[in-house]
């Protein structure tokens, strides 16, 4: 009923206008038939009426609803506000921007780590089973066997499935031949993880020995274009034909957290498609779904008693094992807790700048509501009340920090954008990439509330205080000084020495980051490129490996570009390759204190190509695997290995764990070294000992899991080399999947992850920092400048000179700024000293970053308070002393 | 009689629901119309503030007691008829009844003499 009469509310008004007009004309003709005259007729009716506009007013009134209509009039004033001063405003949106688009990133990285589970039905029932063993540490997977005898005996669970980790795979039948990672299931996998089919179904009982596939959403939309008849069509995993039987659900890539799978096989064809025989293909991960009723504790017990049986069933595997359960998708015991410690710290460290945030605009608010005491004084001597005052500033402080919110989830978005160009330097299926979702934009709100909730509050009260004479005399009824302004002027050095501590860090990470790219790697860098082909798992068997290798070797070459070019199986620089311990042949190994090399297979011309120079004796001469075994390695190794004494022509055996030990031990002949280079990453260990093997000898031993890399050396166009080489592979097998092809220079770059990470972390955080402490010193200068106008006034009335006004102001934000670098100073040599304890290559004294950073940050605070200097010195002092 | 007539105008202000609604039981009204009855029944004492009487009788539409629709008054203008509905004539008993509890009870604190009940001019 309200409603209505609301919305017809005018024309409930101009009824009421025309009744009353009418009501006046009969009380007019009623006095006229009274006697009076015209004029005295109508002055009685309407003094006798009273205020025909009080009436209107009144009806309207009791038409509305008040305090709707008080809100939208005082939100309508606000904006009015913001608008004629959008600089403060801009202010104070940035900095609440910069501190929740902190917090938005940390949150969505929780989100994505601890909250989000995997997108299947009922996430709280699907639950993981692993063995444990004595002391609780989880185990390795298990056995087929096993998990078949436990899936008979569950009762509190309604059923179980299993699945293998992680098969690769080269996809080809449809284009571009393409590597993929997937898993091998059983019948009932998606059952249990309650996944629904997009397209086609999931496994069905006839399938568990047919070479059937379900696609990933994201597999089907890049390789199979989102084809959506694509079920029943054939795709060749790795040579074998598999048919098209369903598309999952967008975003399931298996239960497994941060791990991508891309397609689904039946448990069965695994065998198939591994063709390396002792593989690990019948170890499986398991979950679960739980009953109906039940929860994880009573299947725990359960699992329990089913471990006993277990044992008795299966000694070797099962002896002294428990099974736990857990809810699936979470990340392992082990890891929960420095994950959770290291997750406590980045938020810690977020809401810290966010607090910075709020003081900074808690001391921008209170000096522009100090500058309006006088017209809060006036509008409560006029009898408004508190609330009445109070409400427009809150709802100010709201609309701002919402503002800022905008600001902070836009600026976050950005941010995870450019989080995607962060390349993993080895091409393996983990995901990091984070997403604003809902639950972050929620979060991202409530802080924005809260902290406009806290930036308004204090101000509000503080500048609506009535103390109301003093305030119309002209002063602040916060005039006291001493108290007040103490505390801006601590909010402001903390702010700076907190930024001076997160610059000084920075420009040591970035100092530390400039070194090592600028490195010299020992390895050519320019003119190199490089890719990956894997042929087992493209089908082909162990002898026919080399073949591959040659034939493409053949081709590669040929082109006339190519200087030259090797096949290796880890490209440097990829965190991929394997390390071994060595002794000398004659003696015992020792497993602790053997010394450890990386260990490449390479091809004789690698150290041409990679231009590693060779300093003494010979280089591989193609001999195959059946010839004496040789080896070459570089100086550092040689000298760990063998002091001073001569390294070539003795002979070293690889230090392995005796009971894995299918062979009896090889000796390595060593018949050259060469000059030392980089290998893993460009990390200070100087020179990492490094042992190279020639790869004919080595090869169909093990399938490298990145298959083999070409390093070609080329002079040329790089964009054109990267189209002629895959036209080459193609020509001698259409089918070969490419992968991991860059340049040398941009490997380098993808191998300085982390420190460019940690840069970019403190970067970001140092930016924030500096940017608050910039925009709060600058609103403390401009407040006391306006607070001091009277004093500037009668300063230059007195005869002083612009210019010792300006240094007057000066010289007071400096001292401020002075205070806050000496105290940030030693903080800073101490935040130094931890990081070069955390990390390799940082000095903690850092002469440049001590130096340069202070004289920074003095300009910047120079910047700061100069602005507010030239607005006093131009106050004119007649207009100042006037300022009552 | 300036004062009297304030006085007296205090204490109309918590009745003239009330009254209008009585008015209107013995037949619909314009707002003049309602205004004069009520001066002349109560022997000229309680003197109407318009001001009050509009809002009044919105807020008793807004209730729903009264109705309202345009039509034509005794000297051929427009006006604004006002008209008891079920409720209002409801609503109206359930006054009446608790005015003359209270003004008995307030006339036994008093000492007057007790006032006639209704019906009895």
């Amino acid at each position: 009923m309200r409603w209505q009469r609301w919305l017809r509310r005018r024309q409930i008004d101009s009824d009421l206008q025309q009744e009353i007009e009418l009501h006046l004309a009969e009380e007019i003709e009623e006095n006229i038939a009274r006697g009076m005259g015209q004029e005295e007729a109508r002055r009685r009716a309407y003094v006798k009426f009273g205020s025909a506009r009080r009436v209107r007013e009144e009806v309207w009134r009791a038409n509305s609803f008040v305090w709707i209509e008080q809100m939208w009039r005082d939100l309508r004033y606000v904006m009015r506000k913001l608008i004629t001063a959008p600089s403060s405003a801009l202010t104070v949106m940035i900095s609440l921007g910069v501190g929740i688009a902190a917090n938005a990133l940390v949150f969505s990285g929780v989100d994505k780590i601890v909250l989000q589970g995997p997108p299947v039905g009922e996430p709280a029932k699907l639950v993981s089973i692993y063995s444990t063993d004595r002391h609780g540490q989880r185990g390795s997977l298990m056995r087929v066997e096993v998990f078949e005898s436990l899936q008979g005996q569950l009762k509190s669970f309604s059923d179980a499935a299993a699945f293998t980790s992680y098969i690769q795979v080269a996809l080809t039948g449809r284009g571009e031949p393409k590597r993929a990672w997937g898993q091998s299931v059983t019948r009932n996998y998606f059952d249990v993880a309650q996944v629904p089919m997009t397209f086609g179904r999931g496994f069905g009982p006839h399938d568990v020995y047919s070479p059937v596939i379900v696609l990933g959403y994201d597999l089907w939309r890049l390789y199979f274009n989102a084809d959506d008849r694509v079920i029943g069509k054939t795709v060749f995993l790795s040579g074998k034909p598999f048919t098209v039987i369903g598309v999952a659900k967008p975003r399931f890539h298996g239960t497994l957290q941060l791990k991508i799978a891309d397609f689904w096989i039946p448990l069965s064809q695994q065998a198939s498609l591994e063709s390396l025989p002792g593989k690990n293909g019948d170890l499986v991960n398991v979950i679960a779904r739980l009953g109906p009723g039940e929860d994880r504790a009573k299947a725990q017990v359960e699992l329990n008693a089913v471990a006993q049986r277990l044992a008795a069933a299966f000694p070797k595997e099962m002896q002294e094992r428990g099974l736990r359960c857990e809810k699936a998708g979470t990340l392992p015991v082990e890891a929960r807790t420095k994950i959770a410690a290291f997750i406590a710290a980045i938020m810690a460290i977020a809401l810290l700048v966010l607090a910075i945030a709020v003081s900074n605009v808690t001391n921008l608010q209170l000096s522009r509501a100090m500058a309006r005491h006088r017209e809060m004084a006036i509008r409560i001597a006029l009898g408004g009340t508190r609330w009445q005052l109070i409400r427009p500033m809150l709802l100010e402080s709201l609309v701002l920090s919402l503002g800022g919110g905008a600001v902070g989830v836009g600026a976050s978005v950005l941010a995870m954008h450019a989080l995607t160009y962060f390349h993993m330097p080895v091409d393996l299926p983990i995901d990091l990439t984070l997403n604003v979702t809902p639950v972050v934009l929620w979060y991202a709100f409530s802080l924005s509330v809260v902290a406009g909730m806290l930036c308004g509050l204090g101000p509000a009260f503080a500048a609506t205080r009535p103390s109301v004479p003093n305030a119309l005399k002209g002063e602040s009824s916060l005039e006291k000084p001493g108290r007040r302004g103490a505390m801006r002027d601590v909010l402001v050095i903390v702010q700076i020495a907190a930024t001076m501590v997160l610059l000084c860090t920075t420009s040591l990470y970035l100092h530390s980051l400039l070194k090592l790219t600028n490195d010299d790697p020992g390895l050519r860098l320019d003119g190199v490129c490089a890719f990956s082909i894997d042929p087992i798992h493209n089908g082909y068997r162990a002898e026919q490996v080399s073949l591959v290798l040659k034939r493409v070797f053949d081709r590669v070459t040929a082109i006339p570009q190519v200087t030259s070019a090797a096949w290796t199986d880890a490209m440097p620089l990829s965190i991929g390759m394997k390390s071994t311990k060595f002794h000398h042949a004659e003696q015992p190994g020792n497993l602790e204190l053997d010394p450890e090399a990386d260990v490449y297979d390479v091809a004789p011309g690698y150290f041409a190509t990679m231009g590693i120079q060779q300093i003494e004796g010979r280089n591989f001469n193609s001999a195959g695997p059946d010839a004496p075994k040789q080896m070459i390695v570089n100086e550092a190794f040689a000298h760990r290995m063998f002091k001073d004494q001569r390294a070539i022509g003795q002979y070293l055996t690889p230090t392995v764990q005796t009971d894995t030990v299918t062979q009896a031990p090889v000796g390595y002949e060593i018949i050259g070294i060469v000059k030392n280079s980089k290998s893993t990453m460009m990390d200070f260990d100087e020179n990492p000992p490094i042992a190279y093997e020639a790869l004919e000898q080595n090869m169909g031993t093990a399938a490298p899991m990145l298959g083999y890399s070409l390093m070609v050396h080329y002079h040329g166009n790089g964009a054109q080399i990267a189209n002629v080489l895959q036209a080459e592979v193609h020509s001698v097998d259409p089918s070969l999947a490419l992968f991991n092809q860059k340049e040398m220079a941009e490997q380098v770059t993808d191998s300085l992850i982390i420190p460019r990470a940690e840069s970019a972390i403190f970067g970001v955080f140092g930016i924030a920092g500096l940017l608050l402490a910039t925009v709060g010193l600058y609103g403390v200068m401009s407040y006391s400048v306006e607070r001091r106008t009277k004093e500037m006034g009668i300063r230059l009335a007195l005869g002083a000179t612009i210019g010792q006004i300006q240094s007057l102001i000066v010289r007071y934000g400096i001292t401020r700024a002075l205070i806050a670098l000496a105290i940030g100073l030693p903080l800073s040599v101490a935040a130094s000293k931890v990081a070069a304890s955390l990390q390799h290559g940082i000095t903690a004294y850092d002469a440049i970053s001590f130096t340069l950073t202070p004289l920074f940050l003095m300009s910047v605070a120079l910047v700061a308070c100069w602005i507010p200097a030239r607005r006093a010195s131009a106050t004119d002092p007649q207009t100042t002393l006037r300022h009552e | 009689m300036k004062d009297g007539k304030a006085a007296n105008n205090e204490l109309l202000k918590g009745t003239l629901d009330m009254m209008i609604l009585r008015t209107l039981a013995a037949g619909a009204a314009h707002g003049h119309t309602i205004t004069k009855v009520i001066e002349r029944s109560s022997e000229e004492v309680l003197e109407v503030e318009e001001g009050s009487l509009y809002p009044a009788l919105h807020r008793l539409e807004g209730r729903g007691w009264v109705e309202s629709y345009w039509g034509t008054s005794e000297n051929n203008r427009k006006a604004k008829f006002y008209k008891l509905t079920v409720s209002g004539r409801k609503q109206l008993r359930i006054e009446t009844t608790r005015w003359w509890r209270m003004a008995r009870a307030i006339g036994l604190v008093m000492g007057e003499p007790q006032v006639r009940p209704a019906g009895d001019r």
